[in-house]
């Protein structure tokens, strides 16, 4: 062994010496020593600047913050956020909540379904292959995706918290997935030695059947038909009711085409394509649905398309890393917000790209977007001058008036309850969300109509875009959109350091 | 029924429900956790926590936020020799000292990694392991041991504990930031000869020494180590004026001490003398071999963890041995996921009917168990007594045993109710902090334990078995490791 490998006693004098010199270090330990180290290093005048209201807010105030409690169900949180805004704007409703544990149900289900195919694909691999050793960690965690949502929804429909409220299980499922994860593995042995395929279904068809006892238990029978009365805020005696409809009614009852939306991912990582459509494989959660997919675009579409949303008044779902400049109390998520590197006296790397290649930098929870502040003198400065300079704009200068859209932070609705925060509403400096929001939702249609109005800059402003409406709004929609959603999946392995950007916090 | 889970399966899922069972049992389950409503009644009056072998332990200590219980069992090893030698009611090594160094010599380990391995691809599968488990709590008996011979010991005293040694989220944050970036910043230099990339690693180590530093608080080198003995204890012609005999307390400070010093005075246990054995019966054709994981390491100047792989019997046979004989408490290795009632520090399988709960038994061999992930080795403790029928510990203990079939006979007829932990998770819990383990709850969850060496070799040369010398060695990768100590889910 050279000694040069080892760390030796003489190596710890030198590094030791060199501290004993060092005049601001001392402060830094001493403070340290009976502190946690967010307090100490805390910024409080991004607070105060993070602090006023926003220019652009969707959230109506009386609908409720939600709660996942000891779970991690953000992704169902997420999208039933999404879908109750459009519900309660649309019947104009004080408030609505979706069950989240009814479609926690499925997913267990659904993810037992696909862990026990997975083990008659994988029947005669070693067990420490790669994809398999993974598929085994953890089979039925919480975690998910938009489009795992999307595809419960669709085929489970959707019921009122009412009709199955949280048991004790829904909400704190660490002792039931271990439950589950045994009875699972039980059968995998079985299929594991079974020679002949078709009885592999028959123990898995057994095995989900004693599933479906355990869920029904712990989580309460998911409801199949009920009664529905809502009214109107504002007009009480206007009463909506729907009665003896299932779920798959309820959900056509409510606007929302879930078929319309795609998940668009900007990530720093380089090694990710732009305008290209990801197949994350294994992911065929529900099975008929296929593998998830997302579409990668760049920095300035992902902006506008969440603006798009933002902008006609839609809340929509988004996914980031959570774990980085944090504060829970106070609910803001600032890269400026702790000055650590003042406090150490070490810098410490900003390259998010090679931090997620790294694994330092995932997204790890869904939350959702709620609206925007801007800096109003200086996007009234910039337009004038703008148009003004340009009489005559080119199709892609429209990039321009994204990149220089001066966002300052964005308003988010969480699902940790009303005790932290703002009551449960939270604040992301925009600095934060171009290094760590890295997932969101779109609505294709509504794009459609962004284009044709997009409600940032005037009609005569947009008019200066040089070519009629319809050809620009073809144009746009094809540039920003299906371009990118035209391209052919590139596949991605379930051992991809962007890969498991699985919501679970 | 194919992949698709379809409709008309979950129909016929729902058909065989029975709907009295389903009622009952949803609204038993809806407000409670799924172990507090199928306590067993019949076991639950059996009083486990009574032991006719018992090695009187100290006061039990509290790892906090950290996972550090693999260092905790060996510091509990180590205090209470002290505590012994000395007569002192009560005396707590330092943890933190260990976590300093262990963290020190993790931060020196991967990026050696990294520069022994600098042109592979970041998706090789050890390079993954490493970026996966960079800092990380964990370890095992080896790695507590290593730190241990190469930095000594302190006590509590002169190194306690800042509010981050014992709350470790964001120094493990940090080093894992900064290592990181070391690493990225390595590879850009990848051009460079293993020397040059080493300097390099030197200079940018400051600072991975400097954040372990603001944390943690100095590092002790040479300090002197003061304690008081009670009167009782000490020879009666001590006088003094000023206090009541009773209550007179001696006090004794030896001075200048470093803290290998210390441990080679006050420990003075060599490490050398003890194997640590494991029962992982997923590799049974390794059986009475040694194990050795690649990597699972800290120092990287030592050799990687190593197990003696042993069946059941012959595990549980030594464990007996080693602490009713030898009186030595034993550091334990398990899974404590399964089975815990943390209210009265009880891990028991018996304990719960999930089988009138949920048709549910934990029938799967521990082989599968380890196979197939429903269980890893995540936690430690220190062994300290037994309850076991006394004439059978009396034959066991005076019989020689020639063979192995003798044995196995011997240790299946063994009437064992139950053994006693000394935990790490404060004294809130348990019998002021001891736990409880059931029987059968050992075979199933138990995997690793400390053993001398001199047992071992006596068990083996009077059934002419190969000694532990003359073993073979058989080399696995990282990742096959059966879990890491720390990573439990309890604390």
């Amino acid at each position: 062994m050279s000694d040069f490998k080892k760390i030796n006693q003489s190596l710890i004098c030198a590094y030791q010496d060199k501290l004993n010199h060092d005049i601001n270090f001392k402060t830094s330990q001493n403070a340290l020593t009976n502190n946690h180290i967010l307090d100490v290093v805390y910024n409080k005048n991004q607070e105060f600047k993070l602090k006023e209201n926003f220019s652009n807010n969707t959230k109506m105030e009386s609908t409720k913050i939600t709660d996942q409690k000891n779970s991690g169900r953000c992704w169902i949180f997420a999208t039933l956020n999404m879908i109750r805004d459009a519900f309660v704007k649309e019947y104009n409703l004080e408030n609505f909540e979706f069950s989240q544990s009814y479609l926690a149900f499925y997913d267990k289900l659904e993810k037992s379904n696909w862990f026990l195919n997975k083990v008659i694909d994988f029947k005669n691999e070693p067990l420490d292959n790669i994809d398999l050793a993974t598929i085994l960690t953890n089979p039925v965690s919480d975690g998910g995706y938009f489009d795992m949502a999307k595809n419960l929804i669709a085929k489970y429909g959707i019921v009122p918290s009412y009709e199955m409220i949280d048991s004790f299980a829904a909400k704190n499922t660490n002792f039931l997935n271990k439950i589950l994860d045994l009875k699972l593995k039980q059968a995998a042995k079985l299929i594991r030695s079974e020679k002949n395929l078709e009885n592999c279904y028959v123990i898995k068809e057994t095995c989900l059947s004693e599933i479906y006892k355990i869920l029904v238990v712990t989580y309460g029978k998911p409801p199949e038909k009920f009664d529905i009365e809502i009214s109107d805020k504002d007009k009480k005696s206007k009463v909506t009711k729907w009665n003896n409809i299932t779920p798959q009614q309820f959900l056509k009852k409510i606007n929302f085409n879930l078929d319309d939306y795609v998940t668009i991912v900007f990530t720093p990582f380089k090694k990710i394509m732009k305008n290209q459509i990801y197949e994350i494989e294994h992911t065929d959660f529900v099975a008929e649905k296929g593998n998830l997919n997302f579409l990668s675009v760049d920095k300035t579409t992902f902006n506008l398309m969440v603006l798009s949303m933002l902008l006609n008044e839609k809340s929509l779902w988004f996914a980031c890393d959570v774990d980085h400049f944090f504060s829970k109390k106070k609910g803001i998520w600032d890269d400026k917000l702790y000055d650590f590197e003042n406090f150490f006296d070490i810098l410490f790397s900003d390259d998010i790209s090679s931090l997620i290649e790294y694994r330092f930098v995932n997204s790890n929870h869904a939350m959702t977007l709620q609206g925007f502040d801007i800096d109003k003198e200086n996007w009234k400065k910039f337009k004038k001058k703008f148009f003004e300079k340009n009489k005559k704009l080119n199709l892609d200068d429209f990039d321009k008036i994204i990149e220089n859209f001066p966002i300052k932070k964005w308003n988010v609705e969480n699902s940790w309850g009303d005790k932290d925060g703002n009551k449960g509403m939270y604040t992301i400096s925009n600095s934060w969300f171009d290094k760590f929001v890295y997932e969101a939702i779109i609505s294709k249609d509504n794009l459609k109509k962004f284009f044709n109005k997009p409600e940032f800059i005037s009609t005569k402003e947009y008019e200066l875009f040089h070519k009629n409406k319809k050809e620009k709004v073809n144009y746009y929609l094809n540039k920003y959109l299906n371009q990118g959603l035209s391209t052919k999946p590139i596949k991605l392995s379930l051992q991809d350091p962007f890969n498991k950007f699985k919501g679970s916090k | 029924m194919r992949k698709e889970l379809s409709i008309n399966n979950i129909n016929s899922f729902k058909d065989q429900l029975d709907e009295k069972w389903v009622k009952k049992v949803s609204k038993i389950l809806f407000n409670k956790q799924i172990l507090d409503v199928c306590i067993d009644s019949k076991s639950s009056n059996t009083n486990y926590n009574v032991f006719n072998v018992d090695l009187i332990g100290l006061p039990v200590e509290s790892i906090k936020n950290t996972d550090k219980c693999w260092i905790f069992a060996l510091t509990d090893m180590m205090r209470d020799k002290i505590a012994k030698d000395l007569n002192l009611d009560n005396f707590v090594l330092s943890n933190a000292y260990l976590a300093f160094y262990d963290k020190l010599e993790k931060a020196n380990y991967f990026l050696e990694i990294i520069i022994e391995n600098i042109h592979l691809d970041l998706s090789d599968r050890l390079i993954q392991y490493f970026l996966n488990n960079t800092m990380s709590e964990c370890g095992q008996w080896k790695m507590a041991v290593n730190l241990v011979k190469k930095y000594g010991v302190v006590p509590e005293s002169v190194m306690k504990n800042t509010y981050h040694a014992n709350n470790p989220y964001y120094v493990n944050y940090f080093l894992e930031w900064k290592l990181k970036e070391i690493a990225i910043f390595l590879s850009k230099k990848k051009s460079l000869d293993q020397y040059d990339l080493r300097v390099l690693k030197e200079e940018k180590m400051y600072e991975i020494y400097k954040i372990l530093s603001i944390f943690y608080g100095d590092v002790p080198t040479i300090f002197d180590f003061e304690y008081s003995i009670e009167k009782k204890h000490i020879a009666s012609e001590v006088d003094s004026p000023y206090a009541y005999k009773d209550f007179f307390k001696q006090y004794v400070i030896d001075k200048n001490l470093s803290p290998k010093s210390f441990f080679n005075k006050y420990v003075a246990i060599d490490f050398d003398d003890y194997v640590c054995i494991a029962n992982y019966p997923n590799l049974c054709n390794d059986y009475f071999s040694f194990i050795s994981y690649q990597h699972i390491n800290n120092v990287i100047e030592f050799e990687p963890t190593t197990f003696l792989n042993l069946p059941l019997y012959v595990f549980k046979y030594l464990v007996i041995k080693e602490i009713s004989c030898n009186k030595n408490p034993v550091w334990f290795g398990c899974d404590d996921s399964w089975f815990l009632d943390r209210i009265n520090g009880v891990w028991n399988d018996n304990l719960y009917d999930l089988k009138s709960l949920f048709n549910l038994n934990f029938d799967m061999s521990k082989e599968d168990a380890l196979n197939l992930k429903v269980s890893s080795v995540n936690h430690s403790m220190l062994l300290v007594g037994l309850n076991i029928k006394n004439q059978d510990l009396k034959a066991l203990n005076e019989k020689t045993f020639l063979d192995l079939d003798t044995l196995k006979d011997a240790i299946k007829s063994l009437e064992i109710k139950s053994w006693k932990a000394q935990n790490s998770w404060g004294s809130y819990n348990g019998d002021w902090g001891y736990y409880t383990l059931s029987d059968s709850w050992f075979n199933k969850f138990g995997y690793q334990a400390i053993i001398k060496k001199s047992t071992i070799n006596n068990m083996l040369r009077k059934m002419n078995l190969k000694t532990i010398d003359e073993m073979p060695t058989k080399t696995l990768d990282p990742w096959l490791e059966m879990g890491n100590i720390g990573n439990g889910h309890n604390m």
